[in-house]
Order: structure tokens, then sequence, then C-alpha cells
């Protein structure tokens, strides 16, 4: 294998145990196409891009409704940008410490600010005393105020202007994409929830931040050792205070309740490390060290054996322990891109939930056919169908020429669940109580008894796989 | 006796939270698909009985639960589902749970929940488990193909209705679910989906769940729906719930959830409600069980990383 030419440029990083190994080559063979792993996503200028999603302000939209449109992404040149921008991070990182000497870059520095604002919201906005659920409400006001300042802080980031320079015009829609992806870094605000979704939608944040030329490939070291770190222990005070339950663990069967990439990452800073083996999280004297305030892996560990009660290590984190007996740090973080690939690029459950527009685009591949499996997988269950709702008649104009094909096929066969995924959460509410009234009396056709109850609401951006 | 000869064996290699064998798992789903496909979308249940929640593979706060409800068959019991995905032992719960369904009839009963279906096992951990424990998926197709038999929801003395999740709008009497042909995976939408998925909500009417299936439904439907079957309560689960059980809608709907310190974080007691002759009912609360031994899995690198 490692015989080829090879034509990434190397790091020249050997391990010690094979003179000839080249992470690099390791992972480049991770991406879509090797040759370009270490390429540059492509670049959009903030200034001139049209945005997408006009009649949604510009907010990004979910697309990826069927495991068809999963593989289609796959396809997709964004998908391997985002794939080789993760890799590139952790190349970036490689053998570095989080206490490493920097020199903080201007932009970095101003997402430090931004991150900060956000960061004293959380101590402004106490969790409430009172409290049923697992949640904590006032999670739901810290989302509610991130939500209406993003926007403006990040057209002062991306500007350069002070954060809270005010504004007086109404911030071009652009940057309502682009905060889309921060927003939804936090976590859900009507569940309460959080999980490796979510931690995706931050490096797709880090990436618009890239592809519209604000962040440098030299300062790739920076946004995951600085902002990604900064971000990383965000999460924990938001999930400590408002009590964030995890969304979609596996539990013991998983990685970890809500994260995936500090995983990732802190493999690549513990790479070729003098004393830190990946069987060392086991060994609690290393684990409650400085080590784990220098290193991602190890603080995520220690970060566990914080909360978690009420059973050893093996017991609650079973995954981890078995990845500690891989021999060295470069399998692990092999390892770590080959399960992020699977278990988060790959899931379903998962990227359903990615947003696209006009910076990060889903581009869909006509050539890609749903298997008969696929659609049997789907099990439609019909409740009402776009044709007697009307509401095929108020599909964006955007969705309806990416979607026309689907939604006629579903509406001259049988109406799937899938494409009213796409309509009714974007469109219903120009139109609710006609929506609502066309519901109610598609309704009763289809159950054959009678309701004296108030109908049901038509559900919206209903998931194709449900979240638990 | 004889009868249940092999059952007894199983529960008491279950009782050390061992896993049976494969063949010994498909001869007890035989045993139990006979006894749960004669049973009733809406099972009849006789008081006293104990109500329970949300176990999710937490085997040793299950014997826990038993110790504070006391043992099977001295005290009848109710499981409103969700006994597998997320915890360590999944596979020993559910077959144990199974066994005693099997063992005694008349005096367990065992609900479907959202998390006994095919795709949801796929992604929360039950698959994995059983991959993990027999180094193949068949007993995780034993078990969902059993799961599909599961009663869906139970009635206890014409009064207490239990069920996982909640209403329905496409519900409005008993009768209407026991016409719903249940033996199927899990549906991402329709009544029987709703019955699973739904959670009370603090809004009127039906509202759209976040979850992305099943609705909320607020007090007027819960009210609504006791008056027009003539019932006292729903009893349900699916919640994490911090005191292990929390009424809402007026007393017309009680949450109980009975895993304690979901995860190994949460830190929320767990509970079960106790109904008694009279129909009198109270809830014992529980911590998690106290720390035992290290569980015995050989260490097995997965394959990303091999």
């Amino acid at each position: 294998m490692s015989e080829n030419n090879n034509k990434i440029p190397s790091f020249g990083l050997k391990s010690n145990v094979n003179s000839t190994y080249n992470h690099l080559e390791t992972v480049a063979k991770l991406s879509i196409d090797e040759k370009l792993v270490n390429e540059p996503p492509k670049f959009v200028d903030i200034k001139t891009i049209t945005p997408l999603n006009v009649e949604n302000n510009g907010i990004a939209q979910k697309r990826i409704i069927s495991k068809r449109d999963l593989r289609s992404f796959h396809t997709s040149s964004t998908y391997s940008e985002l794939l080789n921008f993760i890799i590139q991070l952790s190349l970036d990182i490689q053998g570095k410490s989080l206490k490493s000497n920097f020199t903080i870059t201007k932009n970095i520095n101003s997402i430090i600010v931004l991150l900060n604002q956000l960061d004293q919201y959380i101590t402004d906005i106490p969790p409430k005393q009172i409290r049923t659920r697992f949640g904590n409400e006032s999670f739901v006001e810290w989302f509610n105020k991130v939500e209406k300042e993003t926007p403006k802080l990040l057209f002062n980031l991306i500007n350069d202007n002070p954060l809270n320079t005010p504004i007086t015009n109404e911030v071009p829609i652009i940057y309502n994409e682009i905060s889309t992806y921060l927003q939804n870094s936090w976590g859900d605000k009507q569940r309460i929830d959080y999980g490796s979704g979510h931690e995706l939608n931050f490096i797709c944040f880090l990436l618009c931040l890239v592809k519209i030329k604000f962040i440098k490939r030299e300062e790739y070291e920076l946004l995951v050792l600085i902002i990604f770190n900064k971000y990383l222990n965000m999460m924990r005070r938001l999930q400590e205070s408002y009590w964030l339950e995890p969304a979609g663990s596996h539990g013991v069967w998983g990685l970890d309740d809500y994260h995936f990439l500090p995983f990732l990452f802190g493999s690549s800073q513990l790479i070729e490390h003098k004393y830190i083996r990946p069987k060392s999280i086991r060994n609690d004297e290393i684990v409650n060290s400085s080590f784990s305030d220098e290193y991602m892996y190890l603080g995520c560990i220690r970060f566990i054996g914080k909360v978690k009660s009420g059973g050893s290590l093996l017991e609650h984190s079973p995954m981890l322990v078995d990845i500690s007996g891989v021999k060295n740090w470069s399998k692990v973080n092999e390892g770590m891109i080959k399960m992020f690939k699977s278990e988060v690029l790959g899931k379903l459950p998962i990227m359903q939930h990615m947003f696209f527009a006009s910076i990060i685009q889903y581009i869909d591949n006509p050539d890609i056919i749903e298997t008969d499996e696929e659609i049997n997988q789907r099990k439609p269950i019909v409740t009402h169908s776009f044709s007697s709702c009307g509401c095929i008649n108020r599909v964006p104009s955007m969705f309806a020429v990416a979607n026309t094909d689907k939604i006629l096929a579903s509406t001259s066969t049988t109406t799937n669940n899938n494409n009213n995924n796409i309509t009714s959460g974007d469109h219903c509410n120009d139109n609710e109580q006609q929506c609502s009234e066309t519901h109610n009396h598609d309704h009763n056709h289809n159950h054959n008894h009678n309701h004296n109850h108030p109908p049901p609401p038509p559900q919206q951006q209903r998931s194709y796989f449900p979240l638990d | 006796m004889g009868e249940f000869q092999d059952v007894d064996k199983y529960i008491s290699i279950l009782k050390e939270c061992k896993p049976l064998s494969e063949s010994e798992v498909r001869d007890l789903c035989e045993k139990a698909r006979e006894i749960l496909s004669k049973e009733s979308n809406v099972q009849p249940v006789r008081c006293p009985v104990t109500v329970c929640g949300d176990i999710h593979g937490q085997f040793h706060d299950l014997m826990e639960l038993f110790k504070i409800g006391g043992n099977c068959p001295d005290t009848n019991y109710l499981f409103m589902g969700d006994y597998v995905d997320r915890g360590f032992y999944s596979v020993e719960t559910v077959t144990l749970l199974v066994a005693l369904k099997v063992r005694y009839k008349d005096r367990v009963t065992i609900l479907r929940g959202n998390h006994e279906s095919r795709q949801i096992t796929q992604v929360y951990g039950f698959y994995d488990e059983c991959l993990r424990k027999y180094g193949n998926p068949n007993v995780w197709k034993l078990f969902t193909d059993l799961f599909d038999y599961l009663p869906l929801t139970a009635l206890i003395e014409n009064q207490v209705f239990c069920l996982h999740g909640g209403l329905s709008p496409s519900i409005d009497t008993l009768d209407h679910i026991e016409n719903l042909d249940r033996v199927q995976e899990v549906p991402h939408e329709g009544a029987m989906c709703d019955l699973l998925w739904s959670d009370p909500d603090d809004r009127l009417g039906f509202g759209y769940s976040p979850r992305g299936a099943g609705y909320t439904f607020g007090k007027d439907i819960s009210e609504q729906f006791n008056h027009n079957n003539g019932l006292t309560l729903v009893a349900r689960a699916h919640q994490l719930v911090m005191e292990g059980y929390n009424w809402c809608h007026d007393q017309n709907v009680v949450t109980i959830f009975s895993a304690p310190n979901y995860c190994y974080r949460c830190g929320n007691l767990a509970a079960i409600m106790e109904i008694d002759e009279k129909m009198k009912h109270t809830f014992l609360q529980f911590d998690p069980a106290p720390r035992r031994g290290e569980p015995h899995v050989t260490r097995r690198t997965p394959d990303y990383f091999l």
C-alpha cells in the first residue's frame, strides 16, 4: 500500500513502530479523493454571493430527507469539502497541546470575544429553581437571546466592527444563513437537548468562516485548539447549567453522551506523545493530572469521570475502554475519522438535521435513485395528501424546482411523510388557517370515525427518523 | 411443574445478570410469542398491580425495583415499555422480563415502548449490545420480531389506562385502539405510533412534537379522553422526570420513570406506582442499586480501530 508514489505533501510524521508509516497518507485514504485531501474548500465572496432561501430570510434549510438524499449528499463536492475540512483540522493539530504558545490572530480573537459574549449570557440567565423534567426551561431563554443577537454579532464580526456596534439597517440575509449554523450548535431549544449533530453545526459554522475567507488555513490549529476547545467548554457549561438531555445518545454503547469531535481531534493531539498511550485513559493518575488540561481526549475522560456515577468506566463507557486497547494514537485517530464518517456523517437520524443554503450547498445528484428497499423502509403512512391539502401550490420556488420530481411522484402514487417534511414546515405558516382547515377536512376523510376534538396542527419539519 | 422447568432455569440464570444462549432465547421468544399474540391491544389487568416506567437496560436497578416493589409472582407487575437501549444490560433485562411474562403470564404485563422497535434499537444501543454479547445480530432479530406482538396499552379495572407515550388525535375511544393491527414495526405516523411517542404538554389541544413522532396533548384532551372512556387516570412513561413520577393535567395524567440516575448521570430518582385492591395508588421512589461488581465482558476493539 505504502509503496505507491506519494503525491501528498508529507509532513514527515513517522511512527516509531514502522518508519515508513505516514499518518497523512493514511488519513488521506479516508477522504473522497486522497489527492485532494489538503485542498482548500471552494471560496465564496460574502459581498456578491446570491443568498438562497430568500423566502425564509436566508435561514439555511434541512435538505436530507431520505436515505437516498443522504447517498446523494455523499457524492457531492459539499460532502467532500466538509470531510476534508475535518481531516485538515485534525492534521493541523497533530502533536500539539492546548497549552502551546500560540500567536492569536486578530480574527481568531474576534471569535473569542463573540463566544465570550454568548458565554456571559449563561451567567446572566440562571437556571430556574422549579423543575419537573430534566432539561431546565431557562435554556429556552438563553437560546432565544442568542438567536436574537447572533446575526448582528456575526455581521460585526465579519465586517471587522467592534462586536456591539449598533446596527441601524437590516443585516443582509447572508448573515442569517451563517447564523443558522452557530445558532444550532448549542442544542435544541424545544427538546432541551444536545448531541453530535449540533456539534457538527459548529464545524459547519467554522467552515463558513473559512469559505468566506475570514479564516485562513494557517489559523486551523487555532480554530481547533482555541475556538473549538472554547466551544467544548461552553457546551459543558450549558449541559451543566441547564441540564441538556443527551440527544440520540447510544448510552453506554456510544463514545460519549454528547460529543464526538473532541475524541477525533484529541487523538490527533496525542500522536507521538512521549508518555501518554491510548491505555493511559485507564490510569486515574494521568487522567487527573494537568495532561487533561492539555489534551482534549484526556479532558473528555476526566469530564466523564466527573459527571458519571454508579459504575466504572468499563460499565458506563465500554467503547472508550475498548479503544484504549488500540496500540497507538495514529490508529485511534484513523479509527475516529472512520467512525465519524460512518456514525455521524453516514447516519440519517443525524444528517436529516444538517442545514444547507448558498455557502454550504445541497447539490442533488439525479443519478442516485431510491432503491426498492429504501422505499420499503420508509413505509409511508397516509395521513393527508398534498393534492387535497393544496400544499403543493405554496412550495417555495426554490424547493419546488429542486424537488418537483419527488413531490409529483409522491402525489401521484402515495403520500409519504418525507415530502411532508419539505413542504409543511416551510410554507404552511404563510397561510396557516387555510392549511389547517384543509388538514382537518382531510383528516376526517382518512379515518372512518368521527372526531369531535380540535384537529392536530400540521406537522412541522417532521423528521424521517424520530429522535427518541 | 414440568411445564415451566426450562423457564425457571432461565430466570435463575438471568437473575445473576447472565445472558441466555441464543437457542435458549429462541425457545423463550417462541413461548412468549404464543402468549402475547393472544393478548389484546388494550390488555385488561386486575388490581392489585404495580405499574413501572422505562428501564433501559439498567439491570441492577431493575433488581432494586423488585426489592422495593416485591418479587414476582408475589407482586403483580405492569411494565410500560422501554426495556432496552442505552443501558449496559438491555439483553439481560429484556430477557428476564420476557421470561417472567412467560412464567407468570397472568401476573406480569409487558407493553411496547417506542424503543421496542427495529429502527430505534439500531440507533440507541440494543443492536450494538447484542452484537457485542453474541457476536451476531440473531438475538436482536429474535427480540425485535417478538416486540411486534407486545400489547400497546393496558387497562386496570376499567379505570386506569396505561401506555408508554400518550394520546393520539386519531383515537377517541378504547375501541379504536382495539381495532388497530398492532403486529408490525412501529410506524412513523398514525395512531399506533402516537400511543408510543406522544407527550403531555402545558398547551391545550394537540401540538407538534419536537421528537418528530407522535404529538403533544393538552389538559383538555386528557380530560375529554378520560371522561369519554370512563377513566380516572392515564398512566404513562416515556419521559425522564426527576422525582421518578410527575402528575400533570390536574391529575388526569401521571408520568412514571423507573430508571434511576439515568445513563449514570441524570441524578434522577426512579419510581413505581402501586395500585392496591381498592384501587388506591401509592408511589414508591428509589435510588440506584448500590455499587456492584465489574461487568464480565471481554474487551473487543471496534472494527473502525482494527
